[in-house]
Order: structure tokens, then C-alpha cells, then sequence
């Protein structure tokens, strides 16, 4: 189990070596020059200053040597300056990335408590009216343009019932609680602070819905299918041939070997919103790293988007890895495969 | 358990129905079936896949697969109609007093779930036992069924068993509540020869011991005969034929036992002798022939046969459904001994291959195939895994040479090894003469255009998007022949394994199995090749198709001289096809010689394990036992890799490994005592044929 | 054999009745709504000078902000233009090149990944590693990179797609190539002897089309949505050429104007959902053919 966990670690190795080189790549494919983006028009003019500071970021060496020293900052956590902020872009993440991470993970707990007794209650109804009714839901979840619900939702459930609170992580009369984790509800939370608490909850409800819609959709539909494949196995029938009864063989049998393969598209439907969470965090004024890419790609500050996109890969995969040791918990199988190193 | 001297027996199943929902509407499976179990009683309920046997079984608990619902009839267990029953009630019923025994052990278990979970849970619903008091219950059941460590045993996910100790696990919790009654649908069917003894021999005890009613389900008589006191069997959805076991082994009425009973090779069957094979296959469910559903493949069947259909009446001993054997017993004639088909002899015996006469075809030379398998820890070495470990083998043309042994002993690699579809890590392989070890290319070609595969899985072997025509013209397409003479060639063999023009349409779903297995064949011949390997191409057929297909191997060897690698885990139907026969354990071959020599006396002591393994209905003899399962090839024992099954294994045995040794009578032994098993006292013979689970080390103590 | 030859025509029937397309398609009505929604947003699209006369670029600033009306079914925008018109024209920026997208991507994912799985090692090693790197990026900030570097236009959207959309494909196509490789009527197909590529694509890429064909059908939609997103963040179409995101984009800015952004967020959720549906019917109509079909 260790020694499958370290082999999992050291792929992340290559993945970020290939990602930063494509990132590099992509930042030097640029027409536009970035030191002027950077400097501004004004220090354009003046050759020797370009050429200053060219030299000091090595942006007058080779492309692959350039490289090199990217790659070494990289490893000191030096993901350059960012043009918009003018800070480092490591500092932005920094900051950034609690809330992200509160919202995301809120969401994913969302998405989980609706799929999970939906998938089980369309496939034990599977072909019935209750079936038909979830399974349409699901296909028009998984085809929603979050950002027009979400800009629906604001409509109507701020502006016109005024049910939901504004737009943001707290309420402007609310202090952030002190950071212990970067997370409102689980700082408020050990501070106590129960006012501050309510209220980032209160906040964090309608953007964490909407952003659950694409994976509720994904997990149902494969919660259903798993269990579908699951309730013809003959462990089911052995169960009722002890007397088992259908209500304690659908929970004790067949759900937990249905969950085994629903867990691995957790991981996957992560992708899904780390995509999400940019147009969430965009309509909603959530100062998080989606709503920072979102800024960073409008304003072409590359320093900005590949910190965001190296984030984003490692904060991926490290979630797939979690989620390949979820499975392993589950099925002594994967673990014995594990083990012997056939995964 | 209770006395059951009450008038009712424990079970009586009365003219039960039961229909499937298909795309035609709901059509009859089970059609009228009626039988009574006693309490303490073996019934044996045999039949072919589609005969509605595990359906009728599945009535009695009322576990009907999805799609299908019963329509009349009524399943009384002690009195209690369970069809009017509340399904509270079932449920209190299932597992306490009437339990199960499903065929495939792997799926039949949580996978998830711990063995000593699952075993218990019978006890924990029923409200039996608290999970302490159940677990020592558990442990004391899991022993009994020969676990011999069955607290570790319990800690055990199912992958983590063995198939045979999974299959004890199963009869475990099946017996835990004490019930009156056990259904085991085809319990032994997916395990080795040898573990199948072992179990037959495991519920042999239990049912004297225990007193428990036993419903056996199986398609095997062998298997049933072995253990049931009652046989019933079932032909396109109701009982055909039922009685006493002895007297329907000894006596059949029915012309469906009778062919049954004579459609497998028995041990002595001469090998020029075609078997008496059933014609044409069981009718599919709504497409039932009208009269007897049995008439079209009847020799005897008269104009009453095919107008109305038969119900069961006493005839002698027996009851049956059959006016054949209905009419002469009322003639009061008796019935003559019933040739089924007749069995055309051979036309001419095939010429047996002279020793050097002959040209080789086919020689391997101390082949060898290993796998690395990964250590359990990232920095442990890989193990060294033997699928073949020196093997040598010579065959000439127009012999058969028949390889057996249990699953995991080498020969499907052998196979593979032979096509050239793996490669060897030593030795060497000659195909007529010529050294193919690392042929590749245009040689690899010229070797595939003569040495042809039939395989296990008729389903998996042909391509399912592809037509019958292509399927069998794909290896001559696939060397050059154009399309007309492969369209020609096409007919011919497809003609030759008994499919007509008309099949060739056709898509492999909509062919029976035997018929797959058929154009399997075909395509094998299409290119009239040197040599075919076989690698069990009867295992997954029916008794009465697999009869067919032997047959029709046995015309091959017959009228095209076919030389043929023939390999089976069935020894009897080896030698019956097989001039040489080579018998594997764990990657080499242990004894390899003349298939009558090596048959009638054998040798190794795992020659004569095996031969005695295979259930056989006309003798309810004595069997040799082995202890255990086959040792894992990772990591095989010291010395005789047979030693820890050996009956007769000693010191010398763990020290050197024996090699193959030419004895007088021409034939290869790989042991330090060739013919001990022929030796053996009856003493010994005893203790050999003593439980099943007794220590490795109380036989090494043995010392003969 | 009497049985038997009784027996075919039946099997035959019922086989043919279930396998004929036509009978297929109308014995599944998931199947059919789901066409008849594909193909009426395509026929919508496609015709859309037939549907209205207005034109989707023209602004009328006198006409602005009007609510639907029979002029203007869907009302007009800010600049006074037709939605209607926009919404049906706006089509014709993303789905072609969702299509684009999704054709090139299932191919070349597709021929990757059969090469990489039947060939096994060194290479399916490489490939495999590949697909990690450009799968453990989210496909949208990496489109959102792309079409910043290279500037915003759908053409580039379509670039960025293309290459963050192949390696599922390949690695869904490895998974089927290495289950099938093992089946016994590839190895005969070795053992009759065909050439590799003969086996990989007469063989076994028949077979494995099916299931990477569902996934093509509801990827169009997945396709769509993500161009929808691009041009909804700026970074896709261009205006004044209209699309579903950057309509629902400005249509933000007047939220009690509630047509102006409703109707194109509609038209998405419609045609992606009708995708999906396909993509589901197919996957329900193949299942019974496709799947482990034993005992």
C-alpha cells in the first residue's frame, strides 16, 4: 500500500515536468511580447531597460536553457510575478486556493448526498416512472450551462425573492474569521464564532449547488449502472437465500460493492469542476483561483495562468490518487492487485 | 432435528410452471413438474442447460430469477404451500430451514466481504446466535467442512480461496442454521477433477451425519450418481424419468436416460467405437416440437410420439414419461437393451502410428515458458512462475495426442506454445523438421498456414460482428486464397462438421453452442492443416452435443488422417480419442506413453488419481483422494512438485525432483516409485481413501 | 438436425425484428426523442433564413430591450438585434465546430490509443503517460491558455479543444483494444494468420467502434457546452458573430430583460440534452449485443 502510494507520488514527477513544459511552450508561443506586457509601453521605449531585464530573467538565453531556469524557480516555488497583481503568483495561490478548495469541496459533498440514494433508487426502480423522472434529470444536469443557471439563479433567488445573500464569501459587515485554514466555515468553526459561521454557510449554499449540477448528474448515472450491474451478481441471490430481506441486501451487499467503481468517477468528475468552479467563481465574486485564471486569461498574464494550471494538474491528480486509495480501501482485490504492482 | 414422522414429506413439489418473459411473450420453462423429497432424502435432479432443472430448483425458495413468474402448481414445504406464502414468512424460512448451494463460488460470494461475515449471516438474521456465539459456531462449521485453519480462514476475502475452499465455504453457511433441506445447483460443476472428488466425498459424509434432505442439481449422472439415493431427469422442462438411483443407472426406460447414459466415453470404451450420440440438440424454449419433445431426436419414436405428449407412469420400478417404455410394459414385454443410434463402426480402424515409422511432425524439446510474477513489496523480486518446465513431447503423423490434467498445470499454454501465439523461454519446437522456435514473418506464416487452433469457449471464439462464411474463410483469406475457391472450400467444410449451406449467413449469436463449436472446427480445417490443437473444445458443450462433436473429431482423424493435439482436464475422454497421452501437474509432464497402456495401468500416482477422479454412474466405486488443491506455481514444493498431494509421497520424495524415465513397456514416468499407487496395500489404499483434510504430515509420517 | 432447421427461422425472425434499425428506432422512444430533438435543432439551424426574416447582426438601437412579441418571437437585445435570429444563427458557430472538434479528437484518440494498447509496453508505457499529463490538465484553463496566447476566435477555441479532447479517447480505446486482445477469436485470427494490423482493424476495431461511437454522441454535446463556456468568458467567437455563451454573456448585463439571455441558454441545454439522450439510447440498444451475452 506504501510503496503503491509512493510509485502513484513519484508519477506526479513526469506529470508536472510535461505540464510545465506545456505551459512553457504555450506562454512562448505568444505573438505579443511578454516583457512589454510586463514592463508597459513606456519602458518599451527604452532598449536598455528591456535589455536589463531580459538579462536578469535570463529571458536572453536559449529557449531550453530558459526552460532549465523555469524549472529550477519552479522547484523553489518561484512561479514568477504576476502582471495583473504584481505579485508573486505563488503569494496569489496562496490566498486564493482556501476558497476554492471550501467551495469545490462543498459542492462534491453536495453532489455526493444527491447521487448517491438517486443512483440506488433509479436502479432498484429501474424502468418505472421514478426511474424515467430521475434519469431525465440527470442527462439535463449533465447538459446544463452551469453559468446561465447560476446567472438564473442569482436572479431570482437574490434580486427578486431576496432569499439568498449577495454574491461573495461573507457579508460585507462580516470579518473574516482568523486563518487557520483559509476555510469561512471550518475557521468560524474553531473560533466559535457561530454568526460567522451561518453566514458563510448561507454563502456558500447556492454557489456550491450550482456547481454540483454537472457531477450530481455524472455520479447518478453512474451510481445507477453500477448498481444495475451489481443487482443480477449471485452474491444478491446467496444473500436472499440466507433470509436476508430486500431492503437490508440492496444496503449491506449490494450498495457497498455498487460504490467501489462510483468512487473512481468522484476523482474524474473533479476535472469537471475545476472547470465549473472558474464560471462559479466569476459570477459569484468568490475570490478564489478560478475567478484569479479567469482574470489572469483576460488580462494574457501567463506567470498567472500556467500557476493556475500546475495548481489545478497537482490539485487533480493528488485528488485522483486519494480517490485510487479510497478504492483500494474498499475492494481487497484492488489492494492485493496494488500490492503486487498490477495496477 | 425434528421427527418427521407427520404423513407429509419435507418437500412436495406439485405440477409446478413456470414461464419466461421473452420477446415472443411469456413462454413455459418448467412444465408440470412434480416430485417429493423426504426428510434425510438425496434427490438428483439432472438435465441439460434449458431443461428448466436450476429454474424448478429456484421455485422451491421462491428465488426465481428476474423475467420469470410461476403460473400454477404448488411448493409445499412441511405442508406449507410456499407460492401462497407472505414473503416475511420465505424470508424466515430461506436459510434456516431450506438453504443453498449455487454452482460458481465466485460469484455466489460478496467480494467484499470477509468469509467469516458471510458464513455467519444466517445465524445473525435469523436471530440465532449473537455475532460472538456465531463466529465459534462458524468456526466449528467452516472445520468440520475440512478449512484446516478456519480461524484465518474466516479473515479471508473470497478471491483470497481457493475454488474448492470457497465452494466449502458456501456448504458452511448453507449448513450453519441446521435446515431441513439443502438445494446445491451444480456445486461441483466449475472445480478441478480432483477437488470435485473431494467435495462429492464431503457430502457424502455430510448427508449421512447430518440427516439433511439434498436436492443436487447437475448435468452431470456421474456426479448424481454418486451421491443421490433418487434421480429425476428433465428434458425440455419436465421430468422425463424418475426413480430409485440404482434402478435407473442399472435399468433406464426413458430413451433420453438411456442416451444420456451412453453418450460419454466409459472407461473402456474401445477407441475404434463411434459414440452413440443423440442426433440434433434440445428444442429452445417456445419452439417445443409437438407430442414428446423428445421425438425428433428419438430412434424409437412412433406416430403416438409426435401427436401427444407423454406423462409420467409408473413402469417397473421407475416412473416414466415415455409411450415407448409406457407401451411395452403394459405389452408386457421386456424392454429390449436399446440402441439409441446405431453405432456405426469405424470403416477402418485408424492405422496405428509404428514407432519410427511414422514422420514426426511435431516435436518439442525441453520447452520451457515462465512468467515473472511482481514480488508483494515495490523493492521484492520478481517470482519466477514455471507455465511449462522441461517439456518434451513427439508426435507423428495421424496420431492424436491427448494432454490432461487439472487447470493451471500448463497445457493451455502448451497449446499456445505449439500455435506460436506465445513464445518459449528454452527448448526448442520442430515442426516437420524444421526449427519454428523464433520463427517470425513469412516462416511464421508458412507454420499457421499448417497447425490450426479449435478452442475451449465456443461464444468467445468467433468473432461476434462476423458471418459464418467469413469466420471460416478468414485463415485462407488471410493466406492468399482468392474468394471463389475460399467461397468453394467454405461449403465443403461447413458441409464436412454437419452444417448446411444456410448457416453460412448466419451471425454467431444466432447459433447454438454445439454449432459454434462446429464452425470452430471448420475454420480449423478450412486450410487442411498438418496439425490442430484442441484445447478442450468439448468443456463448455452439453452431454448430448459434446458426443457429437467427439464423434465428429473422431471422422477428422478418420478420414483425413488427422494428426491432433487434443487436450482436456477429462482423462476418459482423452484416451478415448488419443493414440499418446501426456499427463500434466504444475508445468510438466508426469507421465507420457501409449493412451491404452497409460490409461489401463497407470503409473504415476497422479495418472491413477485423476482416472479414478472422473465420476462414473455405472460404478459407484472407490476413488482415490488427494489431499488439497494443486500447490501455486509461485511456489511449487522441494523435490516432487506432486509430493504434498501424493498419497504414497516419502523423505526422497521432498529431496530430489524426479525425472521422466523411460520404463520397459516404452512409456514416461516422472517418479521415484512408477506403479506404487498398483502396489499399495489395502491398508494404505484405506487411509488414502480417508477424509479428505487430513495434514500433509500425517501422511509423510505414513512410512511404508 | 430436424430441430435445428425448424428452429433457425424463428431465431432468425426474432433477431431480425430487433436488429432492424428502423424497428429499432421506433420500438425505442428514448431513441426517437432524442433524434427528433438533434434533428430539429440541426433542421432550425440549418434553415434558419426559412424560420425568420430578421437578421442576427443588423442593430436596430430604436428596437431595444423589446419583450417577445410576434415580430420578435424571443424579443430583441441591446442593440436592437432579433434574438430569434441569433439564437438560430448562433448555432452555426459552435456546433460545426464542436463537431470538428469531436471528429478529430475520437480519431486520432482512437487510432492512439488501438495502437498503444495492442502493441502493449514501451509504447503503451509512453502514450499512457502522455494522456496523464494532458488529462491532469482541466480542459477549460488549458483552452482558456491557448486562446490567450493565440487570441480569441472560435478557430482557436477549436485548436484548444482538439487537444485536450484526444486522450480520453485514447485511453477509453486502449481499455477496450486490451480487454478484447485476449478473446479467443483474436487469437484465432493470429493463429489463421493475419497481420497485425489486419487484427487490430478488422478484427478487433469492429468491435470496440460501437462503444467509442456512444461516446462520440454525447461528446458532441459535451463539445458544445465547452465552446458555450469559451465564448461565455470572451475567449471564443467574436462578436458581433453571434453564439449561445457570449449572448448569455451580454444578456447578463440586463437580467430583467429576462429573454435576452434565457433563449440562448435554452438552446444550449436542448441540444446538448438531446445528444446525451442519443448517446444513452444507443448505449441501451447495444448493451444486449455488446455485453457478456454467456450462458
Amino acid at each position: 500500500m506504501i510503496g503503491y502510494t509512493l510509485r502513484r507520488l513519484a508519477l506526479l514527477v513526469p506529470i508536472l515536468i510535461g505540464m510545465s513544459l506545456i505551459a512553457f511552450v504555450v506562454s512562448h508561443a505568444i505573438p505579443t511580447d511578454p516583457v512589454v506586457a510586463i514592463l508597459g509601453q513606456q519602458a518599451a521605449d527604452h532598449p536598455a531597460i528591456i535589455a536589463a531585464y531580459r538579462q536578469h530573467w535570463g529571458l536572453d538565453r536559449p529557449v531550453p536553457v530558459q526552460y532549465l531556469l523555469y524549472l529550477g524557480n519552479l522547484l523553489r516555488g518561484d512561479l514568477g510575478e504576476s502582471i495583473y497583481s504584481h505579485r508573486p503568483v505563488i503569494e496569489d495561490l496562496k490566498s486564493y486556493l482556501p476558497a476554492t478548495i471550501e467551495l469545490a469541496t462543498f459542492a462534491m459533498l453536495f453532489s455526493i448526498a444527491i447521487s448517491i440514494p438517486l443512483g440506488i433508487l433509479a436502479a432498484v426502480k429501474r424502468g418505472t416512472l421514478t426511474d424515467l423522472v430521475i434519469r431525465l434529470l440527470t442527462l439535463v444536469g449533465v447538459a446544463m450551462p452551469i453559468f446561465w443557471l447560476a446567472l438564473a439563479a442569482l436572479d431570482i433567488f437574490y434580486l427578486h425573492l431576496g432569499i439568498a445573500p449577495a454574491p461573495g464569501r461573507l457579508d460585507a459587515a462580516d470579518v473574516a474569521p482568523a486563518t487557520i485554514t483559509g476555510l469561512y466555515t471550518l475557521d468560524s468553526l474553531l473560533a466559535a464564532d457561530w454568526g460567522t459561521f451561518r453566514d458563510a454557510v448561507a454563502h456558500l449554499i447556492l454557489p456550491a449547488l450550482i456547481l454540483a449540477t454537472w457531477s450530481s448528474g455524472t455520479l447518478t448515472r453512474m451510481m445507477r449502472a453500477s448498481m444495475l450491474s451489481v443487482l443480477p451478481q449471485g452474491f444478491l441471490r446467496t444473500a436472499a437465500s440466507k433470509g436476508a430481506k430486500e431492503t437490508y441486501i440492496i444496503l449491506r451487499h449490494a450498495t457497498p460493492n455498487a460504490l467501489i467503481p462510483v468512487v473512481t468517477v468522484i476523482g474524474l468528475s473533479y476535472g469537471d469542476m475545476l472547470t465549473g468552479v472558474i464560471l462559479i467563481e466569476t459570477l459569484f465574486a468568490w475570490p478564489g483561483v478560478g475567478h484569479y485564471a479567469y482574470s489572469a486569461a483576460t488580462y494574457a498574464d501567463f506567470p498567472a495562468i500556467i500557476g493556475v494550471t500546475l495548481v489545478f494538474g497537482v490539485v487533480y491528480t493528488l485528488i485522483n490518487l486519494g480517490v485510487d486509495l479510497i478504492y483500494a480501501a474498499l475492494d481487497p482485490r484492488i489492494r492485493l492487485a496494488m500490492a503486487q504492482g498490477r495496477r | 432435528m425434528m421427527n418427521m414422522a407427520a404423513p407429509h414429506p419435507l418437500l412436495s413439489v406439485e405440477d409446478l410452471r413456470v414461464s419466461v418473459r421473452t420477446g415472443l411473450g411469456w413462454l413455459p420453462v418448467v412444465r408440470g413438474v412434480s416430485f417429493t423429497v423426504a426428510p434425510g432424502e438425496t434427490l438428483g435432479l439432472v438435465g441439460e442447460s434449458g431443461s428448466g432443472k436450476t429454474v424448478t430448483v429456484s421455485a422451491v425458495p421462491q428465488l426465481l430469477p428476474g423475467g420469470m413468474r410461476i403460473n400454477g402448481g404448488a411448493v409445499r414445504f412441511r405442508g406449507e404451500n410456499l407460492i401462497e406464502t407472505s414473503r416475511g414468512r420465505l424470508a424466515e424460512l430461506r436459510g434456516k430451514d431450506i438453504s443453498m448451494v449455487f454452482q460458481d463460488s465466485l460469484a455466489a460470494l460478496n467480494p467484499i466481504m470477509r468469509i467469516g461475515k458471510q458464513v455467519r449471516e444466517p445465524l445473525l438474521l435469523h436471530g440465532m446466535a449473537g455475532p460472538q456465539e456465531a463466529d465459534a459456531l462458524v468456526e466449528a462449521g467452516l472445520r468440520r467442512l475440512g478449512i484446516a485453519d478456519p480461524a484465518q480462514g474466516m479473515q479471508r476475502y473470497p478471491h483470497e480461496f481457493s475454488g474448492g475452499m470457497r465452494q466449502r465455504a458456501m456448504i458452511a453457511t448453507a449448513l450453519i442454521a441446521s435446515p431441513g433441506l439443502i438445494i446445491a445447483d451444480e456445486p461441483t460443476t466449475a472445480l478441478d477433477a480432483t477437488v470435485q472428488a473431494q467435495i462429492i466425498e464431503t457430502w457424502s459424509k455430510l448427508n449421512s451425519e447430518m440427516g439433511v434432505a439434498l436436492i443436487l442439481v447437475s448435468h452431470d449422472l456421474g456426479v448424481v450418481a454418486e451421491i443421490c439415493d433418487s434421480l429425476a431427469v428433465m428434458y425440455a422442462g419436465r421430468i422425463v424419468e424418475m426413480g430409485a438411483a440404482e434402478v435407473l443407472l442399472a435399468n433406464p426406460r426413458h430413451p433420453y436416460t438411456q442416451a444420456l447414459l451412453e453418450s460419454m466415453p466409459s472407461a473402456n470404451l474401445p477407441r475404434d467405437e463411434r459414440l452413440k450420440a443423440i442426433p440434433g440438440e434440445p428444442p429452445a424454449i417456445g419452439a417445443l416440437p409437438t407430442g414428446c419433445p423428445f421425438h425428433p431426436r428419438c430412434p424409437q419414436a412412433r406416430d403416438l410420439c409426435r401427436s401427444s405428449e407423454p406423462s409420467l407412469s409408473s413402469v417397473a420400478l421407475s416412473r416414466v414419461a415415455c409411450w415407448v417404455a409406457q407401451g411395452e410394459a403394459a405389452a408386457g414385454r421386456h424392454a429390449p437393451a436399446p440402441s439409441v443410434a446405431p453405432a456405426a463402426p469405424l470403416r477402418s480402424a485408424p492405422a496405428e502410428a509404428q514407432p519410427g515409422t511414422a514422420d514426426e511432425i511435431l516435436v518439442l524439446d525441453r520447452v520451457s515458458r515462465h512468467y515473472l510474477v511482481p514480488g508483494l513489496s515495490p523493492f521484492a523480486r520478481p517470482t519466477r512462475v514455471h507455465a511449462l518446465d522441461d517439456v518434451s513431447l513427439t508426435l507423428r503423423r495421424g496420431e492424436t495426442l491427448g494432454v490432461a490434467g487439472e487447470s493451471g498445470c500448463g497445457k493451455s499454454t502448451l497449446a499456445k506454445c505449439i500455435l506460436r501465439l506465445v513464445d518459449v523461454d528454452q527448448g526448442r519446437i520442430l515442426f516437420r523438421g524444421a526449427d519454428i522456435t523464433r520463427a517470425g514473418g513469412a516462416a511464421l506464416r508458412g507454420v499457421r498456414r499448417h497447425v490450426q487452433p479449435v478452442f475451449q469457449d465456443p461464444y468467445g471464439a468467433l468473432n461476434p460482428r462476423a458471418r459464418i462464411a467469413d469466420i471460416v474463410a478468414e485463415p485462407l483469406l488471410a493466406h492468399g486464397a482468392d474468394k471463389k475457391a475460399s467461397a468453394r472450400r467454405v461449403t465443403e467444410v461447413l458441409d464436412f462438421v454437419g452444417l448446411g449451406r444456410r448457416f453460412e449467413s448466419y451471425l454467431p449469436h444466432q447459433l447454438s453452442g454445439g454449432q459454434r463449436q462446429r464452425v470452430g472446427i471448420a475454420r480449423a480445417l478450412s486450410l487442411n492443416p498438418e496439425l490442430i490443437v484442441a484445447d478442450e473444445p468439448i468443456s463448455a458443450l452439453d452431454v448430448s452435443i459434446q458426443a457429437q462433436v467427439l464423434n465428429l473429431l473422431k471422422d477428422l482423424q478418420r478420414d483425413f488422417g488427422l494428426t491432433l493435439v487434443f487436450i482436456s482436464h477429462d482423462l476418459r475422454i482423452v484416451r478415448y480419442l488419443s493414440t499418446h497421452v501426456a499427463i500434466m501437474f504444475l508445468g510438466s509432464v508426469v507421465e507420457y506413453g501409449a493412451a491404452e497402456a497409460v490409461c489401463a495401468r497407470p503409473m504415476h500416482p497422479y495418472t491413477a488419481a485423476l482416472l479414478s477422479s472422473v465420476p462414473d454412474m455405472r460404478s459407484r466405486g472407490q476413488r482415490i483422494l488427494l489431499q488439497g488443491e494443486p500447490p501455486s506455481p509461485s511456489a511449487p514444493p522441494s523435490g516432487c512438485r506432486f509430493r504434498t498431494r501424493c498419497p504414497h509421497a516419502r523423505g526422497l520424495c521432498a529431496e530430489l525432483v524426479p525425472r521422466l524415465e523411460r520404463l520397459p513397456d516404452g512409456r514416461d514416468v516422472a517418479c521415484h516409485f512408477p506403479g506404487i499407487a498398483d502396489l499399495a496395500s489395502p491398508d494404505d489404499l484405506g487411509l488414502a481413501l480417508s477424509p479428505v483434510q487430513q495434514g500433509a504430515s500425517s501422511i509423510d509420517g505414513l512410512g511404508l | 438436425m430436424m430441430t435445428v432447421a425448424a428452429l433457425a427461422p424463428t431465431r432468425n425472425k426474432l433477431v431480425s425484428a430487433l436488429r432492424g434499425s428502423v424497428g429499432a428506432v421506433l420500438r425505442n422512444p428514448q431513441l426517437t426523442v432524442s433524434l427528433v430533438i438533434i434533428a430539429g435543432c440541426f433542421l432550425a439551424i440549418l434553415g434558419a433564413r426559412f424560420i425568420t426574416s430578421a437578421n442576427s447582426i443588423a442593430q436596430h438601437v430604436l428596437d431595444r430591450l423589446q419583450s417577445p412579441s410576434l415580430a420578435h418571437p424571443f424579443g430583441t437585445d441591446q442593440l436592437g438585434r432579433d434574438v430569434l435570429a441569433r439564437v438560430l444563427y448562433g448555432g452555426r458557430a459552435s456546433v460545426p465546430a464542436a463537431i470538428i472538434v469531436v471528429m478529430i479528437g475520437a480519431s486520432f484518440g482512437t487510432l492512439v490509443g488501438a495502437v498503444a494498447g495492442y502493441a502493449g509496453r514501451a509504447v503503451d508505457e509512453i502514450v499512457m503517460r502522455l494522456t496523464d499529463i494532458v488529462l491532469a490538465f482541466p480542459i477549460l484553463v488549458l483552452a482558456m491558455a491557448l486562446a490567450a496566447a493565440l487570441g480569441a476566435s472560435l478557430a482557436h477555441g477549436v485548436v484548444a479543444l482538439i487537444v485536450v479532447w484526444w486522450p480520453q479517447y485514447a485511453r477509453v480505446c486502449r481499455g477496450i483494444v486490451l480487454d478484447l486482445r485476449d478473446k479467443d477469436y483474436v487469437t484465432a485470427a493470429r493463429a489463421a494468420g493475419r497481420s497485425w494490423p489486419g487484427v487490430l482493424f478488422q478484427v478487433i476495431m469492429p468491435n470496440a467502434l460501437p462503444s467509442l461511437m456512444v461516446m462520440a454522441a454525447v461528446d458532441v454535446g459535451r463539445a458544445i457546452l465547452n465552446f458555450s463556456i469559451l465564448s461565455f468568458l470572451g475567449l471564443g467567437a467574436k462578436p458581433p458573430q453571434p453564439e449561445w455563451g457570449s449572448m448569455v454573456s451580454s444578456g447578463a448585463e440586463v437580467m430583467d430583460q429576462w429573454w435576452v439571455a434565457t433563449f440562448p441558454g435554452l438552446a444550449i441545454l436542448a441540444i446538448v440534452f438531446g445528444f446525451n439522450l442519443l448517446g444513452d439510447s444507443i448505449r441501451d440498444a447495444l448493451d444486449p449485443w455488446t455485453g457478456n451475452r454467456r450462458s
